[in-house]
């Protein structure tokens, strides 16, 4: 491979310019204002949230956790994505994979961060769970499956896939060599390491994918497996749980490989090809959970429960009904751009780009609405009715950790290859 | 070497997960678990500790020197 086409991959490393630097300080401004938030929570207790207990009139999980099933489904396109590349040697993928690996630990550690930040007091609830936890409990399984289990084997999947261009980026005199030197500590580039690293990848990616689905599946149970919660008690939540995961994860890793592509000019290996087959899969997965939520809200209606009614009313044409609709009409109008695209068989990254925007949209409201109905008006007992709705200091934080998490992409862009070197690059021999 | 390594690895973490499954708070005679009273301090830590180190396998392969 000549100098100029290594070139091509090295570009996130030449150009930090003003516009970088402006987004950075930004970014920066964000997270502090988050960091004042978090510090009002954690000295004057949740009442600053807009959370109350279920029943006095509020719910008990606001925005924080609807963010966090929110970002835990944004880490589902990540190693799925490299996952698969690996496994069933899609080529044509691997200029995305390192981007989606990246995105899932990104997600899976801004989820974990929503989780403690819902807790008034984070460390207690840290060691009383691994004090007391059981690993046979929905809510403690999902969190070893994906705290531990899932973003720990992303973190180990990406060092390994990692490790050769951490060798050719020592060998080539790029970037920052103490950096390299550890990541590729012990690596020799040769035919042999190459086949023995695909060879664990592959392995690895037949282990995750299985625990990827766990995760997801499990993060349904927690809210499905809840008998005295109208509108979370279905058998349907765990499928949906990884059907939306699928549909705004994908999404999400659209938009971000789009903006790289544009930002860093990488034309030239983020085709439009690999767009055209993630927004394919997008809009399957869309289509999809829109069916499974015209059914769920069918036997709601139809003969639910006077909970399920009285949800089900509210969210068709009741006092939720803007956001259930925004919902419905952004998946809607997601699923029929990809159609559309699909039947003429011609696409636009135009078109992808605004139907993964609309699914993430649309994504957003449904775990918020999955999470907060169920609280402020499904009760068994006859307490009076609620309502939710997050106070700046919920709003804050959100904004200050979405900030965190596009900071500390940005910041990976240009200390690491965003895009893996092709096979004809050679590392350290 | 990579091999051998490996496979400790992964028999630690697997000891570490069945131990920790095996000392988490037992279910009490109301049918529910009785959460405060594992058999010892922080089973689930140890059953988290033992997924980790299983997944640290391929870690422990690749690292390992060849022949």
């Amino acid at each position: 491979m000549s100098k100029e086409e290594l070139g091509v991959y090295l570009k996130p490393f030449n150009r930090t310019g003003g516009k970088f630097l402006a987004l950075i300080a930004v970014l920066l401004g964000a997270m502090a204002l988050g960091g004042y938030a978090l510090y009002i929570q954690f000295t004057e207790g949740h009442y600053v949230s807009g959370m109350r207990d279920v029943g006095a009139g509020g719910a008990a999980w606001g925005i924080y956790i609807g963010m966090l099933v929110y970002f835990i489904g944004i880490s589902y396109a990540g190693i799925s994505v490299s996952a698969a590349v690996r496994l069933l040697n899609l080529e044509k993928y691997k200029p995305v994979a390192r981007m989606g690996e990246l995105l899932t630990i990104i997600a899976l550690l801004l989820g974990s961060l929503f989780i403690l930040f819902d807790l008034g007091q984070p460390i207690r609830g840290v060691i009383n769970m691994f004090q007391f936890g059981r690993p046979m409990s929905p809510l403690f399984f999902t969190f070893s499956v994906i705290a531990t289990g899932y973003l720990w084997s992303t973190l180990i999947f990406m060092y390994i896939s990692g490790r050769r261009d951490a060798s050719i980026m020592k060998a080539n005199g790029l970037g920052i060599k103490p950096l390299y030197t550890v990541l590729s500590g012990g690596y020799v580039d040769s035919h042999k390491a190459r086949e023995k690293h695909n060879k664990v990848l592959k392995a690895l990616a037949v282990a995750i994918l299985p625990l990827l689905v766990m995760a997801h599946s499990f993060l349904g149970f927690v809210f499905g497996l809840q008998v005295g919660r109208p509108g979370w008690y279905t058998a349907i939540q765990a499928p949906a749980f990884v059907t939306l995961a699928a549909a705004s994860g994908i999404g999400a890793l659209i938009i971000i490989s789009l903006v790289i592509r544009r930002t860093y000019g990488l034309q030239q290996i983020l085709t439009q090809d690999i767009f055209r087959g993630l927004g394919n899969f997008m809009g399957a997965a869309t289509g999809v959970y829109i069916y499974m939520i015209i059914s769920e809200m069918y036997v709601m209606k139809y003969a639910g429960p006077s909970g399920e009614v009285l949800i089900a009313d509210s969210m068709l044409s009741g006092q939720l009904a803007p956001y259930f609709w925004a919902e419905i009409l952004s998946f809607i109008a997601a699923f029929l751009i990809i159609f559309a695209m699909f039947a003429r068989k011609s696409y636009s990254l135009l078109g992808i780009t605004t139907s993964a925007v609309l699914v993430n949209i649309g994504a957003l409201l449904a775990r918020n609405m999955i999470i907060i109905p169920s609280q402020t008006l499904g009760m068994q007992l006859p307490y009076a009715l609620g309502s939710y709705f997050p106070s700046w200091i919920e709003i804050s934080v959100v904004v200050g950790l979405f900030a965190l998490g596009v900071f500390l992409y940005s910041i990976f862009t240009k200390i690491f290859p965003i895009i893996e070197f092709p096979e004809e690059v050679r590392g350290e021999r | 070497m990579g091999r051998t390594l490996a496979l400790l690895t992964l028999a630690i973490g697997l000891i570490l997960m069945a131990v920790g499954l095996m000392t988490v708070a037992p279910v009490g005679e109301t049918a529910g678990p009785v959460i405060s009273n594992p058999k010892i301090p922080f089973a689930a830590g140890i059953w988290v500790l033992g997924m980790m180190t299983s997944l640290l396998t391929p870690v422990a392969y690749v690292m390992g020197r060849e022949k």
